[in-house]
């Protein structure tokens, strides 16, 4: 059965001087796929745009781009949306199936633009300690699903979830060296060791549900957006990867944007103009399942 | 290969010269004195101008001239390929990885397509010659295409020089190119556009090649800016100049694809244009050539070129590349592990260095061949050119239709860094261009005279302060040492003592006593101190650099004798020749005088000149107060008439005080002739009428009020020198120290011209800060939200 949930996602900057031109783009706009429909997304700000385009960018997701053209020295960017999300009978098809190898062979014979995924960005540049951490999951002959399940498992048994221990600049080197982070350097992490062996790996940015479905445990933590990764699998579709809470082609997450990594699908960026440039931040995001689906 | 006369099939022969030494001499001199060579006091050695051309067989220029037309075909194709359908992928011609892994790929400029429908405008291709092999394509320069300015620049030097040589070898002119570029330019403006406004995007007055940049503007008659003086609104590029916000249709770049764009195309930290690719893929702006080309100049292309040239164009490829290895490939990448000691790496990154493995250890060595196999994809490699080889740098313009090959070159020579020849091509059978006339027609004539980019304004401001202070500093350095020879008595007087205090004042030396000569000798000579005579006309120099669009040549001219001047002072103690200082203070007041003719003779009086005049009347002002206080500075008594006189000689008002007062020196005659005389250009009150007749004069930048404020800050300074009275002000400065003495009248005024200054740079020049000073960016980036996750088991 599917279900209908309500997205809010806030932002809300204050600045330390007033702030006379600003740029922003936004990804924010929840993507259509086979397994969730988009029944509506609107984006607000205040002050109001003096400039809005939307467009689509190279991996098809939906860009904002404004700017805030009078003199401010607080911005509130409130994007809301309903999404219909599909239970997917198992996106772990036929493509998982084989050896990883052949995965990795086809990713390198691959001519297509999804053959970016197969190389290093700049949030998930591999190094040989990323290689060796990645090797004991990549056994030959493995199946792609158990090698990745097992890779998704690892990173989570072995690093700790520690809001603060990273920022947004960390790189997966670094994330490894610690062992500690948030979802997206998780997500980076994984990025790099599949990546490592050849394996063509997106960066997936969206929502995740905190309401349990009936019968689980409640799952913990405030609503924010979320991170994790994606491998191309044999037969060409995608199987998601949540290292964060250790799950293999999650049923419940809500996908907004893909990319390399962070870099390409970041939620909200921007430039202003000000005297003095400083600035703090403040994010709110509430997730609702709404009952009656909107049809 | 000096040889005879030119042969059809000789690549490049040069024109020999019997004069040689005399003809270098002479060279220098010139692009000296377009203070191309190097606007700066401490390079002596730089670009120079070898002033032999270099001439071109018929038969060898048509080769290189349909070889650099193919290329630029070609790289368009390919651009509109690979930031397209990327067919060229797909078909196997070029390896995905090439574009893929490469830093150099723009993701945000692809899937749409550039205002102008091509992505290419000026290209410039760098080739050798081989023997056995012809002309060899070594780079593809797309991002920046430099140089330009230069080749033109040589050009006109040579032409100056030798025309006879020009007539005689039938040397086909340039002039053609440069009108094919601008309407080639102006034809990539956005659909509907009436009358386009094209801009050179340089990356920086800061930068060494943006006087080349500047130079290429004066000749096509563009503005030149830099990032911060553009800005995006409502979807639009605009100029930020001194008259308001003006829209930019085209922008001619000379940047990097990186950190074009702060949210798009980011670099390292906050630079570039925020909203120019949100612009450009709305169609409101073109810029060219096209965000992303810098994919193009990619070294790892090299091995593909024959196939694509075939594929795109179905046509074979005129000339072969260096020979060039792309590590990606396994057959490419042993055949460079095998001779890796004779190659040279190029890292798949546009910014990457690039590596002479020749020079390299053997440590070195095993380390890049490790490096090469940790990550084949990132390197290409390719044999260097040996010393000695000549390398000539052509030039293309296409307007989406076709391609002008530029009638020349840019030569230089392997391992002579700096130095460059102009080509020479001969009229001949040979040519498939016929220059015929290019006409601009079809565009509403607009007059940009108004339009001034705020940094190029500030620049001005700052070159107007600094030619006055130069000068200020000279002609006082002149009167003490008139004076101090004059003084036949061993202690000095106190008169001479409040003068070398007014030297060390102007030149911002603590107050060191000191024998006269020493004083004027340090304020001449110290190289390090900010405001001594080097330091003074080192900014000068460089503020003239910065606003170079804007200056005639002729000013170049007299600025360069300054600079030679400063540097003969250098050379020698002025305590051992004092007749050489002296000299040579003349010599440069002569040559600041016809500096500021040229200013006021040649220069249109748009908003850049009233800046230039503000920023002069402003120093003028402020330095004759500050002279007027240091030596007059109230003791009791008569004031000297040594102290009157220099007063006079250093104020330039001598000969009109002789002329006008048959007698004596007397104090309230001096300082109406020097503070209050509205007539004496020299004069603080005609200063302050010149400074109200420019602000009256400068657009109205619509920020407030701020205007009016400056304005009626100068009108109120005006009106209370005008209504000072010579006769009470001497009373008061013999009486001394009764009532608001002519000190305070004097601060009063300093104060004034501070308060006016400082408005100023806030109406006008808000957004910049002083040269010298680290820059406070004014684009910050906004921390971008982090994605915490909730911590969240199965």
């Amino acid at each position: 059965m599917s279900v209908v949930y309500q997205v809010r996602h806030e932002t809300h900057y204050r600045y330390d001087s007033e702030v006379s031109l600003a740029h922003n783009r936004a990804m924010l706009t929840p993507r259509r796929l086979v397994h969730q429909h988009l029944l509506s997304s609107s984006l607000s700000t205040q002050p109001d745009t003096g400039y809005r385009d939307t467009f689509i960018d190279v991996f098809g997701n939906t860009v904002q781009s404004f700017s805030i053209e009078r003199p401010h020295r607080e911005l509130i960017i409130l994007a809301e949306s309903l999404v219909e999300v599909h239970p997917r009978a198992g996106q772990l098809s036929l493509g998982g199936i084989p050896p990883w190898e052949h995965c990795a062979e086809l990713a390198h014979d691959d001519a297509g633009p999804e053959r970016i995924f197969c190389h290093d960005s700049p949030f998930a540049v591999g190094t040989p300690e990323i290689a060796a951490y990645a090797a004991p999951s990549f056994p030959p002959g493995r199946s792609l699903a158990e090698a990745v399940s097992d890779l998704t498992s690892r990173i989570h048994r072995d690093f700790v979830y520690q809001p603060g221990a990273t920022t947004i600049g960390t790189p997966a080197a670094e994330v490894l060296h610690r062992r500690a982070g948030v979802c997206q350097d998780f997500a980076h992490l994984q990025l790099a060791c599949l990546r490592s062996v050849g394996l063509a790996a997106r960066y997936v940015s969206g929502y995740l549900e905190t309401r349990p479905p009936a019968g689980q445990a409640r799952l913990t933590g405030a609503d924010a957006s979320h991170a994790w990764c994606s491998v191309r699998q044999l037969d060409g579709t995608w199987l998601d990867l949540d290292p964060t809470n250790d799950l293999i082609g999650p049923s419940s997450h809500i996908t907004v944007a893909w990319g390399r990594d962070y870099g390409d699908v970041a939620p909200i960026a921007g430039v202003i103009f000000a005297g003095r440039v400083g600035s703090t931040l403040k994010v709110a995001v509430d997730i609702t399942r709404v009952d009656a689906p909107a049809l | 290969m000096i040889g005879s006369g030119p042969q059809a099939s000789a690549p490049l022969v040069v024109v020999p010269r019997g004069d040689l030494a005399e003809l270098h001499a002479l060279t220098r001199r010139r692009l000296r004195s377009r203070g191309l060579a190097s606007p700066r006091l401490d390079h002596h050695v730089s670009r120079t101008l070898d002033p032999r051309p270099r001439l071109i067989g018929a038969d060898s220029w048509r080769e290189l001239e349909a070889a650099t037309e193919q290329r630029l075909r070609l790289i368009s194709a390919l651009a509109d390929d690979l930031y397209g359908a990327q067919r060229t992928i797909r078909a196997g011609i070029v390896a995905a990885d090439i574009v893929f892994a490469n830093p150099g790929y723009a993701l945000a400029a692809h899937g749409w397509q550039p205002a102008s429908r091509h992505r290419v405008a000026l290209a410039a291709f760098d080739f050798r010659h081989e023997p056995g092999h012809g002309w060899v394509a070594v780079a593809d320069r797309l991002t920046a295409p430099t140089e330009l300015g230069r080749t033109l620049e040589n050009r006109e030097v040579l032409t100056q020089l030798l025309p006879s040589d020009l007539q005689q070898h039938r040397v086909r002119r340039l002039g053609h190119f440069q009108a094919c570029l601008r309407r080639a330019l102006n034809a990539m403006a956005p659909h509907g556009t009436d009358s386009p406004r094209v801009l050179l995007l340089s990356p920086g007055r800061a930068h060494p090649g943006h006087g080349e940049l500047a130079e290429l503007a004066r000749l096509l008659g563009y503005t030149v800016a830099e990032a911060t003086d553009l800005t995006v609104r409502h979807g639009q590029l605009f100029l930020s100049s001194l008259a308001g916000l003006e829209p930019v249709h085209v922008l001619g770049r000379f940047v990097p694809d990186r950190g074009a764009d702060p949210l798009e195309l980011p670099g390292e930290g906050s630079t570039g244009i925020a909203g120019i690719v949100a612009a450009a893929r709305r169609g409101t702006v073109t810029v060219a050539n096209a965000l992303g080309i810098g994919l193009l100049e990619s070294a790892a292309l090299g091995p593909s070129w024959p196939a694509l040239c075939h594929h795109l164009l179905g046509e074979e490829l005129r000339t072969a590349d260096a020979d060039r290895w792309w590590c990606g490939d396994d057959g490419h990448r042993a055949a460079v592990h095998e001779r890796l000691a004779t190659l040279e790496l190029h890292p798949l990154a546009p910014d990457g260095a690039v590596i002479d493995a020749r020079h390299a250890d053997q440590a070195t060595l095993e380390e890049l061949h490790r490096r090469i196999d940790a990550r084949p994809t990132m390197w290409s490699a390719r044999v260097p050119a040996p010393p000695g080889t000549t390398m000539i740098r052509t030039y293309a313009v296409f307007d989406g239709v076709e391609v002008t090959v530029l009638p020349g070159g840019f030569a230089t020579e392997v391992g002579q860094a700096g130095v460059s020849a102009d080509v020479w091509v001969p009229h001949g059978e040979g040519s498939r261009f016929v220059d015929l006339p290019v006409r601009l027609s079809g565009l509403h004539q607009v007059d940009f005279a108004d339009s001034l980019p705020s940094q190029a304004g500030e620049a001005m401001y700052l070159l107007g302060r600094l030619l006055e202070r130069a000068e200020a500093v000279v002609r006082l350095c002149r009167t003490v040492l008139d004076r101090a020879e004059q003084e036949p008595r061993p202690d000095m007087p106190p008169w001479l003592t409040d003068l070398t205090d007014a030297v060390d004042r102007i030149t911002g030396r603590p107050y060191g006593g000191g024998a006269a000569v020493d004083t004027v000798d340090e304020a001449l000579r110290d190289p390090i101190r900010h405001d001594a005579l080097p330091g003074t006309v080192s900014q000068l120099l460089s503020c003239a650099a910065s606003a170079r669009e804007l200056l005639s040549m002729e000013v170049w001219d007299g600025l360069s004798r300054v600079r030679e001047s400063v540097q003969q002072l250098a050379e020698h103690d002025l305590r051992i020749d004092i007749g050489m200082a002296r000299y040579q203070l003349d010599r440069m007041l002569g040559d600041l005088a016809s500096v500021s003719g040229v200013i006021h003779e040649s220069m249109v009086e748009g908003p850049g000149w009233h800046l230039l005049d503000l920023g002069r009347r402003l120093e003028r002002a402020k330095q004759l107060v500050s002279l007027l206080g240091t030596l007059l500075h109230g003791g009791p008594g008569p004031v000297p008439d040594e102290t009157l006189e220099a007063l006079l000689t250093t104020g330039v008002s001598l000969v009109a005080y002789r002329r006008r007062h048959r007698s004596d020196l007397e104090l309230d005659a001096v300082l109406a002739i020097l503070l209050l005389d509205p007539s004496n250009p020299r004069s603080v009150r005609h200063a302050l009428g010149r400074l109200v007749t420019d602000l009256a004069e400068l657009p109205d930048p619509q920020r407030g009020d701020g205007r009016a404020a400056t304005y009626g800050r100068a009108k109120d300074l005006h009106d209370f020198v005008a209504g000072l009275r010579a006769d009470a002000l001497a009373n008061r400065a013999t009486a001394g120290g009764n009532g608001e003495g002519l000190g305070r009248t004097l601060l009063r005024i300093a104060t004034g011209l501070d308060e006016i200054g400082e408005a100023l740079q806030d109406v006008y020049l808000r957004h910049v800060t002083m040269a010298r000073l680290p820059r406070d960016a004014a684009a910050g980036r906004l921390p971008t939200t982090s994605a915490p996750a909730p911590g969240y088991r199965r």
